[in-house]
């Protein structure tokens, strides 16, 4: 690749084949092609519920046992400051919504890995399967999303125009999910042991993010704990979850103004460096 | 047009590359320190030609010679490790294990694919049925890819990949598997691709097949382009080494080069940068190596390109293991930072949660002392003949028999009342202090009906004006006494009449004692409202 130069200026009318293209030119390619993330997410979908016999009925009950296991348990177990107003609704909106952050890094990270195959066979933008991934994450979100708003009237939440603000929040939620699942998904091609890592730090964010607690409750001792628990990226999107949700749970001011940093930083930090290794995924391991 | 310039690829794999042995168990610690142990296998070592619209190449070469390896860094999917690649149009590769996505029924993969190729959403769906047809795959179409055998697979890949028409397209040994029918319809299909300005390669076993379609073969041996010409010339030459008793396969080292009347020429304008020059691409410009006895420049070049790999990879491993370290010392300093806070909970723990008030001394079916408090848990004596007098207030629930005791130590008062026949409820009953005593405890005693009783004792301690006043000891102003059933572990009740005590303390008491008292209010609210 050194001798590129003078070889290339001999030919002017080709172009280098295995070299990653300008970020511009990357992106515009990708967005012409948007398409095949759409299809490719909507397939895998429908393939992966097909085989089951209650179909798309696993995706609301899964986190509807979390929220049950969790709520049985905290129940009994959680009292003082840490206990949440209006308990129930506070965790159900917590679990529905971290679901989102959990899936999207899960299958976002094994987005290159697990479809080896489809790499090494057809040249696209590789970008295209993490984002299909997050894609398809999406969609498993609208059922979820609906069981919510049925669960939380159910528990007699008053409805009202904020709940419709729950889409942008989880907009923003899985561009910064994307971000992060870009990062992950070219860590995994050559580091495996990223993989095993993904469980663990999906367990640190699930405490730090206070699914079934009141972080204010629980560090209302500690100021600088506290502050840094409000700057967790996934405790930002669920804390504006619960604000427009639930009533009696605002979120304070610094998590509406970090929630939209944190999804534009980590999604352009992700962007870069996953583009930097483009001609490389196809060699595997 | 492609043009390929010493083109070199290394594969890295997690192999030692020699035998394996008994010491390579599950126990080895090779096995437990993880697959760190890669090695770096060449897999094309300096392949150069130049090939243009209007051709059909065949590719040929023994198992493991590096073919497919070629024809994945030509079309981008694996990057090379040094050398060009140039072409006008990003090659497409119709690979043999290109499974495109198993569990998606051949429609969807076709329409997967159409898109990967850039075709438009619109595009795609028209030319879906064109596909489905060429392939014929009838009903099979619908039906998930991973049930298909490997020749409706490969009918179906060759199906997609030529559907885009002009480009170049690589196929490895992609129509090895199919049926006669579907063998003469593709290389009917090539020829198209080939007459419509397309430049088609082809690896093949099948000589017969490369005699029908290609007029060039390059034959590749261990990484390396050996021959360079007209098909039948090229592949007179590698049937006569297939026959050839003491040549071996994949590997061996010792056997050397091929030799051919064909050697492949290097790219021109490598040599001569001048566009011109490229098209005297048949002049015999590299010279063959033969053996390992050879001091040309691609032997140096090869012995540089090692060093630099070898320096590499010390470097490589340096790094991870200075990372295996930090991640250690990583690991460590958790490890005491989780230990110092566990501590640190620890002796905070009692600060927390100072209760004076739980004092469960009830007995089920005895008396409720609800609230028994004094103005004062100090009395401030100026001389130690003097008396203090203090106001005691109690209230008790379902009492018949009430008795007040003072002395050194909390005693039954019924047994030994100082004031016996007490009302059930009282405020600001006057006792006396002596202050010739440090402290004294006054024990409040009820008894009901059924002769159960409880006790409940204030610590009074005297205050002299001496230059050094006594430590305060840790006082209990009140114990709230009542009968504890498991099901209602609730204290709250209770909680109001601690209030009056510390705000009517003097500043000697410890100050952590109002401070819990808002957090505890306020949470210990909303625990009963959302306990169903």
């Amino acid at each position: 690749m050194v001798e590129a130069r003078p070889l290339a200026e001999s030919f002017p009318d080709l172009y280098p084949v295995g070299v990653r293209p300008p970020l511009r030119e990357y992106l515009a390619e990708t967005w012409q092609r948007r398409a095949f993330a759409l299809r490719l997410s909507g397939n895998r979908l429908m393939s992966s519920l097909l085989p089951n016999r209650l179909g798309v009925l696993w995706i609301v009950l899964k986190p509807l046992a979390l929220a049950i296991i969790y709520g049985t348990i905290f129940n009994f177990v959680l009292a003082g400051p840490a206990r949440p107003e209006s308990f129930v609704q506070f965790l159900i909106v917590g679990i529905f919504v971290f679901e989102f952050f959990t899936g999207c890094l899960g299958s976002g990270s094994k987005a290159i890995i697990a479809n080896t195959k489809l790499v090494q066979s057809l040249g696209f933008p590789r970008i295209l399967l993490p984002i299909s991934a997050i894609l398809e994450q999406a969609m498993r979100m609208v059922p979820v999303v609906i069981l919510l708003c049925i669960l939380l009237l159910v528990f007699g939440e008053p409805i009202s125009w904020s709940w419709l603000l729950i889409i942008p929040v989880l907009a923003m939620m899985g561009v910064f999910n994307l971000g992060l699942a870009l990062v992950a998904a070219r860590l995994s091609v050559r580091t495996r042991d990223v993989q095993q890592m993904i469980p663990i730090i999906n367990r640190i964010l699930f405490y730090a993010t206070g699914i079934f607690f009141s972080v204010d409750g629980a560090l209302a001792d500690y100021p600088t704990l506290l502050t840094i628990a409000h700057l967790t990226p996934t405790y930002e999107y669920v804390a504006l979850a619960r604000d427009v949700m639930l009533s009696g749970h605002d979120a304070p001011l610094l998590v509406w103004i970090a929630a939209p940093i944190w999804a534009v930083v980590m999604v352009t930090i992700g962007t870069i460096f996953f583009w930097r290794a483009e001609a490389r995924y196809g060699l595997g391991e | 047009m492609i043009v390929v310039d010493d083109v070199h690829v290394d594969y890295r794999v997690f192999a030692s590359g020699k035998r394996m042995t008994a010491r390579d168990s599950l126990t080895s610690l090779r096995s437990l320190r993880g697959g760190r142990d890669f090695q770096t296998i060449p897999a094309l070592r300096g392949v150069s030609f130049m090939a243009s619209e209007g051709e059909t190449i065949g590719v040929v070469g023994h198992n493991g010679s590096g073919k497919s390896t070629l024809f994945r860094a030509m079309s981008g999917l694996i990057p090379t490790s040094s050398g060009t690649l140039l072409a006008r149009e990003r090659p497409v590769l119709l690979g043999v294990n290109a499974a495109l996505v198993p569990e998606l029924s051949g429609e969807n993969n076709i329409k997967l694919g159409l898109l990967a190729m850039g075709f438009s959403e619109e595009e795609a769906a028209a030319r879906v049925d064109e596909i489905a047809d060429f392939a014929e795959l009838n009903e099979f179409i619908y039906h998930p890819m991973k049930t298909y055998s490997s020749g409706m697979g490969a009918r179906l890949r060759f199906a997609i990949a030529s559907a885009k028409a002009h480009s170049i397209l690589l196929v490895d040994e992609a129509l090895a598997v199919g049926d006669r029918r579907f063998r003469i319809k593709s290389e009917k299909r090539i020829r198209e691709l080939r007459d419509s300005a397309g430049l088609v390669m082809i690896v093949s076993h099948s000589v017969s097949s490369l005699r029908d379609t290609c007029e060039r073969v390059l034959w590749v041996h261990k990484g390396e382009l050996v021959a360079d010409g007209p098909t039948d010339d090229v592949i007179d030459d590698y049937v006569a080494w297939t026959k050839k008793p003491g040549e071996s396969a994949v590997g061996a080292a010792s056997t050397g080069r091929p030799r051919t009347g064909h050697p492949p020429v290097g790219v021109a304008g490598r040599t001569s940068p001048s566009p011109a020059a490229a098209g005297a691409k048949k002049t015999e410009t590299a010279a063959i190596a033969i053996g390992s006895v050879d001091d040309g420049p691609r032997s140096t070049a090869r012995r540089e390109r090692y060093r630099r790999e070898t320096e590499k990879r010390r470097r490589r491993n340096m790094g991870l293991l200075a990372l295996t370290g930090a991640a250690i010392l990583l690991a460590v300093a958790a490890g005491a930072i989780i230990g110092t806070l566990a501590t640190f909970a620890d002796s905070s723990a009692p600060i927390e949660t100072p209760q004076p008030t739980a004092q469960p001394t009830a007995v089920e079916g005895a008396p409720v002392i609800v609230d028994f408090t004094s103005s004062s848990t100090i009395a401030d004596c100026t001389a130690e003949d003097e008396i203090v007098e203090l106001q005691l207030s109690w209230q008790i629930d379902d009492a018949t028999n009430v008795a007040l005791a003072a002395g050194a130590a909390e005693v039954d008062a019924l047994d030994d009342p100082a004031r016996a026949a007490l009302p059930t409820q009282a405020s600001d009953y006057a006792v006396a202090f002596a202050c010739s005593m440090e402290t004294a405890v006054y024990t409040l005693t009820a008894e009901n009906e059924t002769g159960a009783r409880v006790n409940a004792p204030i610590t009074v301690t005297r205050v002299l004006p001496s230059p050094t006043p006594e430590p305060e000891t840790p006082v209990q102003p009140v114990t709230p006494v009542q009968p504890v059933t498991p099901t209602d572990p609730d204290p709250v009740v209770t909680d109001p009449a601690v209030d009056p005590v510390p705000s009517e303390e003097p500043s000697a008491e410890p100050s952590e004692e109002p401070s819990t008292e808002p957090s505890e209010e306020p949470s210990a609210e909303p625990s009963a409202d959302a306990t169903p």
